[in-house]
């Protein structure tokens, strides 16, 4: 984060003002609607939900505000469900021409990646002011295509490179106003992240066998004693082997998960600034991890209820970590000249909208 | 009139300016702030739907907008002037926990109906409609990879097998619905005794199964309910249907790569397992009407259904938790069904 000098920097926070109750309502006549007239209210599910997740997203008592129209959204999702219909029927009948559908929608990802920004941030305003991305397709080309082979063919090595590289072209297409976003990260950065992200998995998968190990012997002790240590405890060391992994193997990836996006969140937003602002954030990777798995158990034996619970206590973490360094205040944005993008584009493109997860 | 305070931002930098909106009877609506003085026709201004306490925006003339948290003053201007809206109504459906409920018991009901009933019927009914072609496609390649893996070639004499064989053709030959039968026989020592089928109409029995039947009928029962999985397709309802179920899955939770995409993965195996059970019983009814139709005994199909669960300590008498993950229904129902019907 980088001060400037001669305007006082203050540092204001992001509020999330949502609330799990209020936003269960909205989602469960959500579903209604769109269950009731068979999908096409999904589209303004979709604005409803957005504006309610932006509008209560509050920087230094302004919300952020989505301003999609769900008929552009509706088109694009009808002329998605086409072609996905046409993919399914063609790959019945046809295998191979199924494999060269989507050979050409791998070409196509950029170009979509691309399109999908270009909407949401177009629809989103803050104080008016419109956000947006700029096209840069040959650098998308290189961003999505290039370097994932890359990061493959070098069986992960490049990867963490690939994710700087991915971060930053998101991060310098986008532009509040006419004033564009910079990204400062090294690759190095990147790199520490992935190597601690290792490290953190090892350690668990040591602390996971020795208390699979523990635990094994105990049961087996339990439940037969002497003769069975001698005689079944093969059996039962091998089921209970079985069974430890399936519950402890979903936990790693998802703490290793956890870990990476706890850390790269944070060293984005550390180094992105907005003309003279800038901004930091200091998600804890166990918080991150606890949220997830409370979240995961709480909609499972919910059976599916506590989902606006969970998103809702989700956005409130997100968003309260985030704070911006505002050199002097935000009055000083001026927007930026718009041109037009095609409504098609548009509506497709949304459904490929991808979660930047800032 | 109304009174209510706002942010006003003119659209061409982010600088915020407080007014004073004033909305009076006559549709006037007047804003007023330090070197503002504007005045508007309420039909003019866009007034965003109003989506729990979000701020509201009032779109001016000119691309300027004010914003304002006083929601309930909006609503209350916008009923004063008949200008409320279809968005008036879904606020009021979201905002009124008897409606909620309404909502909520209605989506429970739907969605229970829809994966109980609905989709089972329309994936019959599309898997009728579509050519027995697409059956073929689904299943090659199986065999082939099961060979690679699981199975040894058969050690029967080929004496057995030519009985079998026969039997078979007899069972299959005036089906005539477009799939091309045939019994093939392997040997597998991790398999154990077992029969499968194949969505083309090929059905494997291993040689295990061969050797723990005491009557030739009782492999005639267990060939039965595997030509039964053929006949009513169930390889292409299994496909349809699981992805109607990941497809009302994706709708609901609103997203395709959903964070919670581990949660949605037990329903949709609970439904996977349901329908799984319903096949296995469709295709017993099959077994048991061709039985009774060539006079066989239905006690052959029970006694080798019982034979084979034991190998895998089967022996639970009820239905527990865990067998609603379970691929079959519960062997001793099964068995129950088949001896019971017998007298």
């Amino acid at each position: 984060m980088d001060t400037r000098l001669g305007s006082a920097v203050s540092i204001k926070s992001l509020q999330f003002t949502g609330k799990a109750g209020e936003y269960f309502k909205i989602w469960i006549v959500n579903i209604l609607l769109t269950i009731v007239t068979l999908g096409i209210y999904s589209a303004w599910a979709k604005v409803r939900t957005n504006r309610y997740f932006y509008g209560n997203t509050i920087l230094d008592n302004a919300g952020f505000e989505y301003l999609a129209n769900p008929v552009s959204i509706l088109k694009g999702r009808l002329i998605a469900t086409a072609f996905f219909i046409i993919y399914a029927v063609v790959g019945q009948f046809m295998p191979l021409a199924q494999i060269g559908f989507s050979l050409v929608l791998l070409l196509l990802l950029p170009w979509l990646v691309v399109q999908a920004m270009v909407f949401r941030t177009r629809n989103t305003s803050y104080r008016n002011i419109r956000f947006g991305f700029q096209r840069r397709f040959g650098q998308a080309a290189m961003v999505f295509i290039v370097l994932p082979i890359l990061a493959g063919i070098t069986l992960g090595l490049a990867y963490p490179y690939f994710q700087r590289r991915r971060h930053q072209f998101m991060m310098e297409s986008a532009s509040y106003g006419n004033t564009r976003f910079e990204f400062a990260a090294s690759t190095g950065s990147f790199y520490t992240i992935y190597l601690a992200a290792v490290g953190v998995t090892l350690v668990s998968l040591v602390v996971v066998a020795l208390v699979a190990a523990i635990a094994a012997g105990i049961a087996v002790a339990l439940l037969g004693g002497e003769a069975a240590l001698q005689q079944g405890a093969n059996e039962q060391f091998g089921a209970i082997g079985a069974v430890m992994p399936m519950i402890f193997m979903p936990l790693i990836y998802l703490a290793l998960f956890a870990f990476v996006k706890a850390k790269t969140t944070n060293l984005v937003w550390n180094e992105l600034t907005l003309g003279p602002h800038g901004f930091t954030s200091e998600l804890k990777f166990m918080k991150l991890f606890w949220l997830y798995i409370s979240n995961t158990f709480a909609i499972i034996l919910s059976l599916g209820l506590l989902v606006p619970w969970a998103k809702v206590r989700m956005a409130r973490y997100r968003v309260e970590h985030i704070r911006v360094c505002v050199a002097g205040d935000l009055d000083g944005f001026i927007a930026a000249e718009q041109a037009n993008v095609t409504s098609t584009a548009e509506g497709v493109s949304d459904v490929f909208d991808i979660d930047i997860g800032l | 009139m109304r009174e209510i305070g706002a942010g006003y931002y003119d659209g061409r930098t982010s600088r915020r300016t407080e007014v004073r909106v004033v909305f009076y009877r006559s549709g006037e609506v007047r804003l007023a702030g330090p070197d503002i003085e504007q005045t508007f026709r309420l039909k003019d201004l866009t007034i965003s739907p109003r989506v729990g306490n979000t701020p509201r925006t009032i779109e001016l003339s000119g691309g300027a907008k004010c914003e304002t948290l006083d929601n309930d003053a909006v609503d209350a201007v916008l009923k004063e002037q008949g200008a409320a809206g279809a968005h008036g109504l879904v606020h009021r459906l979201e905002s009124r926990w008897r409606y909620v409920a309404v909502a909520l018991i209605f989506t429970v009901a739907f969605v229970w109906g829809f994966v109980t009933y609905g989709i089972p019927s329309l994936a019959r009914q599309v898997a009728f409609a579509v050519p027995p072609e697409v059956d073929d496609a689904l299943g090659s390649g199986t065999l082939q990879a099961m060979d690679e893996v699981f199975f040894a070639e058969s050690q029967l004499d080929a004496v057995t097998r030519e009985r079998f064989v026969k039997r078979f053709t007899t069972m299959t030959q005036g089906l005539d619905d477009g799939h091309a039968y045939q019994l093939e026989f392997r040997a597998s020592e991790e398999i154990g005794a077992n029969a499968f089928a194949l969505p083309s109409g090929i059905i494997v029995v291993t040689d295990e199964l061969v050797q723990i039947a005491e009557d030739d009928d009782e492999v005639v029962g267990v060939l039965a309910h595997e030509i039964g999985h053929v006949v009513h397709r169930h390889g292409l309802r299994t496909v349809l249907q699981d992805s109607a179920v990941a497809l009302l899955l994706a709708v609901m939770t609103g997203d395709i790569a959903s964070s919670s995409s581990l949660a949605a993965a037990l329903p949709a195996a609970l439904a996977h397992a349901k329908y799984s059970r319903e096949f296995e019983t469709e295709a017993d009814d099959y077994a048991w009407h061709y039985m009774r139709e060539h006079n066989i005994p239905a006690e052959h199909f029970a006694a080798i259904l019982t034979r084979m669960g034991e190998g895998e300590g089967d022996e639970e008498q009820e239905a527990g938790i865990e067998d609603y993950l379970s691929s079959h229904p519960v062997t001793a129902e099964r068995v129950k069904r088949f001896t019971a019907e017998a007298d």
